[in-house]
């Protein structure tokens, strides 16, 4: 559904993009990961048809998103990373006039979401907090029900509630067809609600799997409280970590064996499992000195 | 062109553009109602008082016993000039730069409308809002006269005089369009295009100073406002300001396309 071809943009910085080679099928919902200037935004601004690209091209249902950027937006959502408004409107003004301009006439889903997240759209935009405005950039990208989402970082600012609110609306979205490409440096989230991520580093794809064999490359990580403080478990030769006082964690990948025996040697009084997250995999691609 | 952005910026600007009315409205109130032929004399002899210099910059060279003359030379050397061009420096910038700069244009860019719509609609809010703010002051300025001194206004003239001087702004606006959208950061948008216009408005004054001078007419298009042109040939009128509108317009477009084909980083 969304091709992204040998796409390259770069900058007079140096920056941008080289040779971005991914698709996201329909119905998929993509993770893109990259920590701040990575380039997700600058992938995103391509797939809009914002952004003129040095090569390659990004096509939605085969059409050059570049040049029929007016049809392609016909079918697409889109959530800024950096969101700005017009200030001087209410909430509701903001949205009327989006509406407007897509010709939207049904507003049952647009009060849905109003409810959902707690949005009140009778507040002027500038006196909004940092979360609110989050809130009607979602309701501002969901509310004509397009089949496409491009959401950069969309729960910044957002907290641990609505954070899960917005999960569970992907989730439903997800249920109903949508295609959705989802940026983001929050690695949790990812993993919650996508079935592929790509991982973006300098501007080079660095990885593009599925969740599960993502996870599955992982390391398991155990954190082991010992009766006291003892260091001679850091010259051992499992990759381990000291935490604090009596607590480390220790990274196993397929040698639970030598994890066993080494773990002889000390008093050991609780061993807890780490989930694992897709921080732990992005640490694999952004280099970590524990997990190297 | 899309009529909901359209009035949405009608709207949003309504404050700026009222503000603007009103200062030069106060401007053309106040000079209609000072009109009197004899004290007219009076201010002439006032004005000979002051240093030449400054009498020629500001334009007030002749004042005379006529209404038309008497307007131009009180209105169309210096307040019709200066207010409208800060409003257009002003407007149009934020229709795009700012818009531009600080990325909110991403959200009418995904809306189902063409960047050439966008830009189109933002072009014409700015052409729309100069029309007004010519054209009230226009009508205001007849009715007054008519009430206060029937007769004395030349109005074929007068209206002629506002044409050339309503195509002269719009070439400004074009080309402060195309400044705004040259330039995506917002301060160097309005930094430019201020420079610009100042640069046309001082030059403009620097030619009335004396004949010596008057080789400078070239150096600014503002110059193309000549009252005593105006006032004498019909032709000039039709010919300078028809052409002046036409080259405004393709200005607009050009900045269209170039809005257009532009790599936006928002």
């Amino acid at each position: 559904m969304i091709d992204i071809i040998n796409l390259t943009q770069t900058y007079k910085s140096g920056k941008g993009v080289f040779n971005l080679n991914f698709s996201i099928k329909k119905g998929e919902v993509f993770g893109y990961l990259g920590p701040n200037g990575a380039g997700k935004t600058t992938t995103i601004r391509n797939i809009l048809g914002f952004t003129n690209a040095s090569s390659g091209e990004v096509l939605i249902n085969g059409i050059n998103s570049r040049i029929n950027t007016e049809e392609i937006n016909k079918s697409i959502g889109f959530l800024p990373g950096e969101i700005a408004f017009y200030n001087s409107l209410r909430g509701k003004e903001f949205l009327d006039l989006l509406a407007k301009l897509r010709n939207l006439n049904d507003f049952t889903f647009r009060e849905r979401l109003e409810e959902r997240f707690k949005l009140d759209t009778n507040i002027y935009i500038k006196k909004m907090s940092k979360g609110t405005k989050q809130k009607l950039a979602i309701v501002a990208a969901f509310m004509h029900d397009p089949e496409i989402l491009i959401l950069d970082e969309p729960t910044s600012g957002l907290d641990p509630l609505m954070q899960n609110i917005f999960l569970d609306l992907i989730k439903e979205e997800k249920l109903r067809g949508k295609t959705i490409l989802l940026s983001s440096h929050i690695f949790e989230e990812v993993e919650k609600v996508c079935d592929r991520a790509g991982i973006i580093k300098n501007g080079h794809l660095v990885a593009l799997e599925d969740i599960l064999s993502l996870k599955q490359q992982t390391a398991d990580i155990f954190e082991v409280t010992l009766e006291k403080e003892n260091n001679l478990i850091l010259q051992t030769s499992l990759k381990i970590n000291h935490v604090k006082d009596n607590i480390y964690q220790v990274w196993v990948k397929h040698n639970y064996e030598l994890f066993f025996n080494e773990l002889q040697k000390f008093k050991v009084i609780k061993i807890t499992s780490i989930k694992r997250s897709i921080e732990d995999i992005f640490m694999k691609y952004y280099g970590d000195e524990h997990n190297e | 062109m899309n009529k909901h952005l359209l009035i949405y910026n009608l709207k949003s600007n309504i404050m700026m553009f009222l503000s603007f009315l009103s200062i030069t409205l106060m401007y053309s109130i106040l000079a209609t109602a000072m009109f009197n032929p004899e004290t007219s004399e009076l201010l002439q002899q006032f004005v000979d008082v002051l240093p030449q210099t400054v009498v020629q910059m500001m334009g007030f060279t002749d004042f005379g016993s006529e209404l038309t003359g008497y307007l131009a030379t009180y209105l169309y050397g210096f307040v019709f000039f200066i207010f409208p061009m800060i409003f257009i420096v002003m407007l149009g910038n934020k229709l795009i730069a700012k818009q531009v700069d600080d990325s909110s244009m991403a959200y009418l860019l995904t809306t189902p409308n063409s960047r050439v719509k966008i830009a189109t609609t933002q072009a014409f809010t700015l052409f729309i809002n100069l029309f007004f703010l010519i054209a009230i002051n226009v009508i205001i300025i007849i009715i007054i006269s008519e009430i206060a001194f029937k007769g004395h206004l030349m109005i074929g003239n007068f209206i002629g005089l506002n044409f050339v001087l309503f195509a002269v702004l719009t070439t400004v606006s074009a080309l402060v369009y195309l400044i705004s959208i040259l330039n995506s950061d917002y301060g160097k948008a309005i930094g430019l295009s201020s420079a610009f216009v100042g640069y046309l408005f001082i030059m403009n004054m620097i030619t009335k100073l004396g004949n010596k001078l008057n080789i400078l007419r070239f150096s600014t298009f503002l110059s193309l406002v000549d009252t005593d042109k105006i006032f004498s040939s019909t032709s000039y009128t039709l010919l300078t300001g028809s052409i002046t509108l036409v080259v405004g317009i393709l200005i607009y477009c050009l900045s269209i396309l170039i809005f257009n084909k532009k790599s936006l980083t928002i």
